[in-house]
This record gives structure tokens, C-alpha cells and sequence, in this order.
């Protein structure tokens, strides 16, 4: 009796200090150690319960390395942190998530319905778990106070211990109702408690190697010899575990307390992401150790699942015991405690609050809601701990309680498909989530929970042998004749399968409601729409209503707060915010976080009138990667026109550099032109100056040279004033002329030329009257130009030059047809140019601008000089005039005749 | 814009990472390790599932800590 004493004390004095931790905690909300990441981590080790802390090593006692997969599955999922855990907390963060079924129900469409069945789920799971928890207390307490045979029922213990859960939860649990108010008492002493379990275990560990056991080599000899065969470990049952404890991680509601509701800083969650995998690491790094010490000196036939208490107990070193047993008193209290807040949110939330509001439809919500809200939930945590404790006693006293935790996991399972559907499926809505979670709850109940409350009972025997009705197929073991010889495996295998389904095909049976395509946005990209998107929803209350319903829900003085702080951050100076449709949605969210998203929907409403979303706005929110593709496709065009136009300027920039070389060319040329009569003119003239003995013949003839460069001079730079005067087009007088007079008169001026040059011209020349607008003088000078060109570059060994003149359809054209060498076609496109020549070197001494002036002139009357490409040799100018009638359609397009030649 | 926020490599790390820790530790890799085999007097079976384990937390640590730099920078 003694030692019953002093563990009396222990656990009075401890749960004395876990107070005091509590009390410290809250008062102290801004010091920083509260808020470290490492305090995150610890409280979400409330993943450990004592089914882990004791059953652990009952489980490696029996199946071997099985146990691991429980912490296996957690590992992964924050190993994957970035992608689920991390959108869970910005969600939450945004929209002021309460609660697993709160987040579930705001993403499809603030329904709360599925708040409702999400709750519902819950509690169905958490109630025979809590049970286990209070069985897990009292056993420890029964064992380590000495009376290990009179190990069973001892209800005083049990109610007492759950008395005490609810005073605590009570009193750390609901002082606020604000999500955003985080329970800073609670994830204080749940943190001592995480460090306690962990302690505790290593300690019963390190007995276990070092004092009971000879040191490591001797541990692993003893494991080798009682762990079952290594190869019958990993099949279905091993993956399945593993996939159940990785959902249970996010689905639980006490997790989703600790980790998403309860997080202080997103950024936490980067040192959780390792950390916590760690502390479950540690953990488990003794259970089997423990296990096979447990196992091989331990009299047979002791309870594997009390080897963390009866080992230490055997060894004599009562100390360590006593830790063992405040260790798994840590890990049934804090589970108890924060799956008691989060249901009690859930309950009050999801279950009171609609139910109240349903009542009140016709009078509006009246009374103090918040008030509601708090006694409802202290009512829950009480009501939850009773039916807990009921179970504990009347509950089913078989094999089936060991197993509970699994069946939980399993329950809380059927969310996962509506919540990875919630964050990553846009389409995924309530008519799908609704049918998933209901048909997997079912399914989950029928093939697992039922079997394990009703083992007890004969009329459930009969069902299970024979099926309902005696209908075969629907026999609980074996659904639909599946070979059920692992329950939790048949039952996870059947109700995860139909809850994907019907979620699947239920979201693909309609579109999506307005409210339910905002939500998803929000939700599934929550990482991109950010602050936008949310004022969509068109609906006006006055200021005065909107305050009596929120001081109702959040206290007046807080209400008061939100007002006064939104009317100041938007800068209107009144001590009222406008009620416009930002100001309610802002309120709405506030309310949120009290209630939960749909009855905050509901309770704005009331006052507010329903929202109408504008669909053309939620188009736009929605389709946001639809405007970014065509935004970037726009940049994209973009980028491909200026691409176009710095390759046109970088052609027009090359022809520039090609014209600039012609023209230092030209005048390179020009100057040497010009220098030689120059050079000569000057000597002569000297001669002639400084020389007064010249006879009269020798100075005629340098006279006659002087005048002779002089005239060539006049005539170059007469050219190169031609230039000018051409391009600028003024002063050349037209009218109606016949081509072909000016084309004999150049054919007769250049006879003497190509007489000298011995080229054969050959002219045939229509005779008709035509008649064309132009400058008599000017178009003569183009034919002469052309006709000369052609005598001087013919470098063909008999020349000869044929000249043709006649009428097509709206032209006069002349062509000039030599037998030389033909013009490159490099040449060809530049040859029209100032200054240019043809590339190939000739004897020939001329400024290059014959051509140019040539198409000049003749583009003033409308016409064009072309070059012609020929199939043979030789190289064929085209003159083209259009034909100018009475009308005088001197502006003939020139289009024509370019499309004749190409 | 490849410093301020993560790159996409170290994002497609963290969406497989989870994938390939599972792989490592279901059947049939985790079968290959299920004999008697010992390593120094250890249990094979045992060594390999820790490792892998303690390999998996050292990677969850390099990711955390690149993306939570990578992450401030973007806050930034």
C-alpha cells in the first residue's frame, strides 16, 4: 500500500505541475519560448498515446518490427512536408480554419452538412480511443501500485482520472473560442509531456540494455531469438499500416489541432519536418530492445503490452518504473486533453451551432452566442470523457479494445480523399466529398467499428456467420466474399476504395455551385490568389447589425476591436467601418474562426442577406492560369514582333553600312576625278605663267589641254549636280511627247560611240504614235544613259547591242538587250544604287550615277528602269513609261508592271 | 529570380522525396532485407530499416533548411 501511496503522489504532484505549466503558459503568451519551433514539435508528439507508449513493445512482441509502421507512415508525410502539411497551414491561416471538419466543410461550400458528418466521424473514432486511453491509466496505476494480479475493472480510478482530464481541458481548453487565440497552457504542458514520454521510454530502454540485458551484442542475440521470422513481416498489412498511420498523421483531429490549428508560424513547420520525425525515431529506437528483454526474462505468459512497467518493476529499480508510469500517463493525457478540444470545437461548431440557428431561423439568432458556444463546448468535453469512460466499463471486454487505435485510424481515414481533393482536385465538390465520406463511413462502420462494440454480443455472431438476412455477400469479415482473414486490412481495403469512388464520380456528376468554385480557388491555389478573389461576394448590412451579431459571437470588447481596427487600416477616420462587401467578408472570416466557416455563412446571412457571386468575377478569379497562359502568350508575341523588327533594322542597318562604304567609295573616286583635270589645268596653267618664252603653237596646245580638262570638269560635276536636281524633282517641265523620238535621237547619239567601240547596234523600233508625259530632254538623256552603259560594259567579243521599243498593254517599253557578261545577281539588287558600279573591275571611268539618275528620271514620269533577268548571256535593261492618254493618268501604278516582271 | 525564391529543382525534391522513402520501405525492397542475415551480430533486417529511416530525417533537414532559406528570401 505503500507504493500505491507514493504513485498516488507522483501523479498528483505531476498532474499538479502539468497545471502549473499550463497557468504559466497562458499568462505568458508573448514570451519567446513558447513560440519556438521546438515547442511546435513537441506538441505534435501527442501523435504518441499509451497505445503507443505501452502497446508499442506488446506489438513488437508479437509481430516483430510491425510497430514501426506506425511511425513510419508520420515520417513520410513530413518528409513531404512542402507539399500537403505547408498548403494546410497557409489554408488554414487565410481562412481562419477551426478544425479538420471546418476545413473540409469551408472548401465545399461552407456546407454544414459535411461539417456535421466530418464531426460525427470523429467522435465515432475518438470515443473507444479515449477509452483506451482512461484503461491504459488505471492499469498502469493498478500495476506499478503493486497489485499487478488484481489487474481489471476500477472505475473510481477511471472516473476520477477522467474528472480530472475534464477539469483540466475545461479550464485550459475554452477559455477562448477563437482559433486564432491558440491554447497556449495546453501545447505548454503537452510539450512537458512529449519530453516525459520520451525520457521516460529511453530510461526503461537503457535498463533494459545495460542493466537487465548484457549490453547491445547480448540485446541483439535476444531480439534475434524472439523476433518472428523476418520474411512473414512485409506484405499488404505492412503497407497498408503504413499508408493508415501517414493519413492518420493529417486526418486525426487531435493532429490537426496540434499541427495546422495550433501552429504559431508557418516557418515552424520546416524544423517540425525533421525534428518530429526524429522524436518518433527516438522513440522507437527502444521498443525492441524492451521487448525481447520483456519476453526472455519476464515469466511467461505477462501482458507484453505492460513490459514498459513490469520490466523496470522485475529489475528492482522502482524509480524507473515510476517514470515508466508517468511517461504513459503523459501520453493518455495529453491525447485526452487536445482530442477533447478538438472535438468539443467540432461538436460545438459543426453540431450546436447549426442546430441552434435552424431553431432560431424565424427570430435571427438572439442571445449571446459566444456564451453558447463555451458551455456547449465544456458540456462536450464532459460528455465526450463519460461516453469514454462508459465504454471503458461496459464497452466490449475482449481482444477488440487492443486493436482500437488501428480501427480510429481507419475512421478518420475516410477524410483523407476529401482533403487531398480539397487541396489539389478544383473540381472535387460537396455532392462528391458528401457521398465519399458517407459511403466510406458506412462501409468503416459495418466492416470494422461494429464487429469490435458488438463482439460481445450473439445476435451480432449470427450476423457475421451467416450475413444480414442471411444474405452471404454482406457478411461484415468478408464483404462481397473477399477473403477477410486481416479485418483492418479488409475494412480499410473496402471503404477506401468506395469513398475514392464515389467522391470521384459524385464531383464529376455537376459543376461546381459559385460558392464551392470560389472556395476551391482559394483553396487549391492558395499559394497564388493570395488577398485577391475575395470580394466577390456582392451583400450590404448596416454597420449597427453587423456589431450586435459579432459582439455576440466574439464579446463586445473584441468585436469592438476588429470594427475600430478595420474602419482605422482603411483610413475613413470614422469609428465605423463602411459595411461594404469587403468589410463583410473580412467580418465573416473574424467569425469564422469562432464557429466555423458555414455558421459564420449562416449567421452573416441572417443580417447580411445571401451572397451573390458575381459569376463573371469568379470567372476571372478562377480562370487565373488561363489569364497568365494568355498573358505570357501575349509576351510571347510580343517578343516575336520585336524580334521581326530588330532583324529588319539590323537589314536596313547593314544596307546602311553597305550604302555609307559606296559613298566613301564615290568620293574617294570623285576626288581623283576631279584631281586629274585639275592636276593638269594647274600644271599647264603654271607652264603658261612662269614661261614667257613659249611659242605660240606649244602654248595653243596647253590651252587647248586646259580647256579640254576644264570642259570634263563642268561635265562631272554637271553629273553630280544632275543628281541633286533629279532627286529633288523640282524644275523638270512634262508633256505630252512621243517616246520613240526621244529613243531615235539617243540611238543617233550614241552611234559614234559604239562605232568606236565596235558594237553593232540593232534597233527596231515601233513606228505607232504613242504617246507618254515626260521631259523630252530628261528621258532622252535615260536612253542615252542606258544605250552607253551598254556599249561600255560589253566586253563580248563581236558586241552587239539590240534595242526594242513598243507598246504593252498600258506601257511604252524600251529594252535594251546587250550579248556582255550580264550583271551578277549581287549586283543586281544594288546596281540601281548611287555611287555603285558593277563589282567587276572594268577600264571604265565613271561616277556610277548614270543608272541611279536613269530610274530617278524615269520613276518622276511614272515609269521605272528595270533590270530584266535573262535566260542566256548578256544583260537587258527594261525603260518602262505608262502611256499617257487625254486623261493624263501619268500615276499609273507601277505595281503592275513589277508584278509583269516577276 | 533562381535565388529569391526555391527552384523547381529543390521543389520537385521535396514532392518525390516522400515517394521514394516509400518505395525504400515497402515490400519488395524492404523483402530483399528480410532474411537472417546479420550485420555485426545485428539483425540485417533492422540496420536496414533504421538507416533508411535516419537517412530520411537527414534529408527531410537539408530540404527544410533550403527551402525555409529559400523561402525567407521570397518573404523578403
Amino acid at each position: 500500500m505503500n507504493a500505491l501511496n507514493v504513485v498516488i503522489l507522483a501523479a498528483l504532484g505531476y498532474a499538479v505541475l502539468l497545471f502549473l505549466v499550463a497557468f504559466i503558459g497562458d499568462r505568458s503568451t508573448r514570451s519567446g519560448w513558447l513560440r519556438s519551433p521546438v515547442v511546435y514539435t513537441l506538441s505534435i508528439s501527442v501523435y504518441c498515446t499509451s497505445w503507443t507508449f505501452y502497446g508499442a513493445v506488446g506489438s513488437a512482441a508479437r509481430n516483430g518490427l510491425e510497430f514501426a509502421t506506425i511511425y513510419i507512415g508520420p515520417t513520410l508525410v513530413f518528409l513531404g512536408f512542402y507539399t500537403v502539411l505547408r498548403k494546410l497551414l497557409r489554408i488554414r491561416r487565410e481562412n481562419n480554419i477551426t478544425s479538420i471538419a471546418d476545413f473540409i466543410s469551408a472548401r465545399y461550400g461552407k456546407s454544414d452538412l459535411v461539417a456535421a458528418t466530418v464531426t460525427l466521424i470523429a467522435v465515432a473514432g475518438a470515443a473507444p480511443y479515449i477509452a483506451l486511453q482512461l484503461k491504459a491509466i488505471t492499469t498502469s496505476f493498478q500495476v506499478i501500485g503493486g497489485s499487478p494480479d488484481t489487474v481489471g475493472s476500477d472505475p473510481v480510478t477511471a472516473l476520477w482520472i477522467a474528472a480530472g482530464l475534464a477539469l483540466f481541458t475545461i479550464i485550459f481548453g475554452t477559455r477562448s473560442i477563437d482559433a486564432n487565440e491558440r491554447h497556449y497552457g495546453v501545447v505548454a504542458a503537452i510539450a512537458v509531456e512529449a519530453v516525459v514520454k520520451l525520457v521516460a521510454l529511453i530510461g526503461v530502454g537503457l535498463i533494459a540494455v545495460y542493466q537487465v540485458a548484457d549490453g547491445p551484442q547480448d540485446i541483439m542475440n535476444r531480439i534475434a531469438e524472439t523476433m518472428p521470422p523476418p520474411e512473414d513481416g512485409f506484405g499488404v498489412r505492412w503497407i497498408g499500416l503504413i499508408i493508415l498511420s501517414g493519413t492518420a498523421v493529417l486526418c486525426l483531429p487531435r493532429q490537426f489541432q496540434v499541427t495546422v490549428v495550433e501552429n504559431v508560424e508557418e516557418r515552424h513547420l520546416f524544423t517540425a519536418a525533421w525534428l518530429f520525425p526524429l522524436y518518433l525515431f527516438l522513440m522507437s529506437l527502444f521498443i525492441l530492445p524492451i521487448a525481447a528483454v520483456g519476453a526472455t526474462t519476464l515469466p511467461a505468459g505477462s501482458n507484453p503490452d505492460l513490459f514498459v512497467l513490469t520490466m523496470p518493476l522485475a529489475a528492482g529499480r522502482d524509480d524507473i518504473a515510476l517514470l515508466a508510469f508517468l511517461g504513459g500517463f503523459s501520453s493518455a493525457t495529453s491525447m485526452v486533453i487536445v482530442s477533447c478540444i478538438a472535438l468539443s470545437t467540432m461538436i460545438s461548431n459543426h453540431i450546436v451551432m447549426p442546430l441552434t440557428l435552424r431553431r432560431t431561423a424565424g427570430t435571427g439568432a438572439r442571445g449571446d452566442v459566444r456564451a453558447l458556444l463555451l458551455k456547449s463546448r465544456r458540456i462536450a468535453i464532459c460528455g465526450i470523457l463519460f461516453v469514454g469512460f462508459l465504454y471503458l466499463e461496459f464497452g466490449p471486454q475482449s481482444a477488440g479494445l487492443a486493436s482500437i487505435g488501428l480501427v480510429a485510424f481507419l475512421g478518420v481515414a475516410q477524410v483523407l480523399p476529401a482533403l487531398l481533393g480539397a487541396l489539389f482536385w478544383p473540381r472535387a465538390n460537396r455532392r462528391g466529398a458528401m457521398l465519399g465520406l458517407a459511403v466510406g463511413f458506412a462501409i468503416w462502420t459495418y466492416t470494422l467499428l461494429l464487429p469490435g462494440l458488438l463482439a460481445d454480443a450473439g445476435w451480432w455472431q449470427r450476423v457475421t456467420d451467416a450475413g444480414p438476412f442471411g444474405i452471404e455477400a454482406l457478411r461484415p469479415g468478408s464483404l462481397f466474399g473477399l477473403p477477410g482473414s486481416d479485418p483492418l486490412m479488409h475494412a480499410m481495403f473496402w471503404s477506401l476504395s468506395a469513398n475514392i469512388l464515389f467522391f470521384v464520380l459524385g464531383s464529376l456528376s455537376r459543376d461546381l455551385s459559385p460558392l464551392e468554385q470560389l472556395q476551391s480557388t482559394l483553396f487549391v491555389d492558395a499559394f497564388e490568389t493570395g488577398q485577391g478573389g475575395r470580394h466577390l461576394v456582392g451583400r450590404t448590412a448596416s454597420a449597427d447589425t453587423l456589431f450586435d451579431l459579432a459582439q455576440r459571437v466574439m464579446g463586445p470588447n473584441r468585436a469592438y476591436g476588429i470594427f475600430q481596427n478595420y474602419a482605422r487600416s482603411n483610413n475613413n477616420g470614422a469609428e465605423f467601418p463602411v459595411p461594404d462587401d469587403a468589410f463583410i467578408n473580412h467580418l465573416e472570416r473574424r467569425m469564422a474562426a469562432s464557429v466555423g466557416a458555414a455558421s459564420a455563412r449562416a449567421m452573416i446571412s441572417r443580417v447580411a442577406g445571401g451572397e451573390r457571386i458575381s459569376l463573371d468575377e469568379l470567372v476571372k478569379i478562377a480562370d487565373e492560369t488561363a489569364r497568365l497562359m494568355e498573358y505570357s502568350t501575349r509576351i510571347e508575341q510580343k517578343s516575336h514582333e520585336l524580334e521581326e523588327t530588330a532583324s529588319k533594322l539590323q537589314s536596313a542597318n547593314q544596307r546602311l553600312v553597305q550604302i555609307d562604304a559606296q559613298k566613301d567609295e564615290f568620293l574617294s573616286q570623285v576626288s581623283h576625278e576631279l584631281r586629274t583635270p585639275m592636276t593638269s589645268i594647274r600644271s599647264f596653267s603654271e607652264i603658261l605663267a612662269q614661261n614667257d618664252r613659249i611659242d605660240d603653237d606649244k602654248s595653243r596646245y596647253f590651252l587647248d589641254i586646259i580647256h579640254n580638262e576644264s570642259v570634263r570638269l563642268t561635265r562631272l560635276l554637271d553629273e553630280i549636280l544632275d543628281i541633286g536636281v533629279v532627286e529633288r524633282g523640282d524644275d523638270l517641265p512634262v508633256s505630252q511627247i512621243d517616246p520613240s523620238n526621244a529613243l531615235r535621237r539617243a540611238v543617233d547619239a550614241c552611234r559614234g560611240l559604239a562605232a568606236t567601240a565596235n558594237v553593232d547596234l540593232i534597233e527596231s523600233i515601233d513606228n505607232t504614235q504613242s504617246i507618254v508625259v515626260a521631259n523630252q530632254d530628261r528621258l532622252t538623256q535615260v536612253f542615252i544613259n542606258i544605250i552607253s552603259n551598254a556599249i561600255k560594259y560589253n566586253d563580248a567579243d563581236a558586241p552587239k547591242i539590240e534595242i526594242t521599243a513598243g507598246v504593252d498593254t498600258a506601257h511604252y517599253r524600251v529594252s535594251v538587250h546587250d550579248n556582255g557578261a550580264g550583271i551578277s545577281e549581287a549586283d543586281a539588287t544594288m546596281i540601281f544604287d548611287k555611287f555603285s558600279r558593277g563589282s567587276k573591275p572594268t577600264n571604265e571611268k565613271g561616277a556610277g550615277l548614270g543608272l541611279s539618275i536613269s530610274r530617278t528620271i524615269a520613276r518622276k514620269f511614272g515609269g521605272d528602269v528595270l533590270l530584266i533577268p535573262t535566260a542566256g548571256a548578256g544583260t537587258r535593261f527594261d525603260i518602262i513609261l505608262p502611256l499617257g492618254s487625254s486623261e493624263g493618268s501619268q500615276t499609273e501604278p507601277l505595281a503592275k508592271p513589277v508584278q509583269l516582271l516577276q | 529570380m533562381a535565388d529569391n525564391r526555391p527552384s523547381k529543382r529543390l521543389i520537385d525534391v521535396a514532392i518525390i522525396a516522400p515517394v521514394m522513402g516509400l518505395i525504400l520501405l515497402i515490400p519488395p525492397v524492404i523483402g530483399l532485407f528480410a532474411t537472417d542475415a546479420t550485420v555485426f551480430g545485428a539483425p540485417l533486417i533492422l540496420v536496414y530499416l533504421f538507416s533508411v529511416w535516419l537517412f530520411l530525417i537527414a534529408t527531410a533537414a537539408v530540404l527544410a533548411r533550403r527551402l525555409a532559406r529559400a523561402d525567407k528570401d521570397e518573404a523578403r
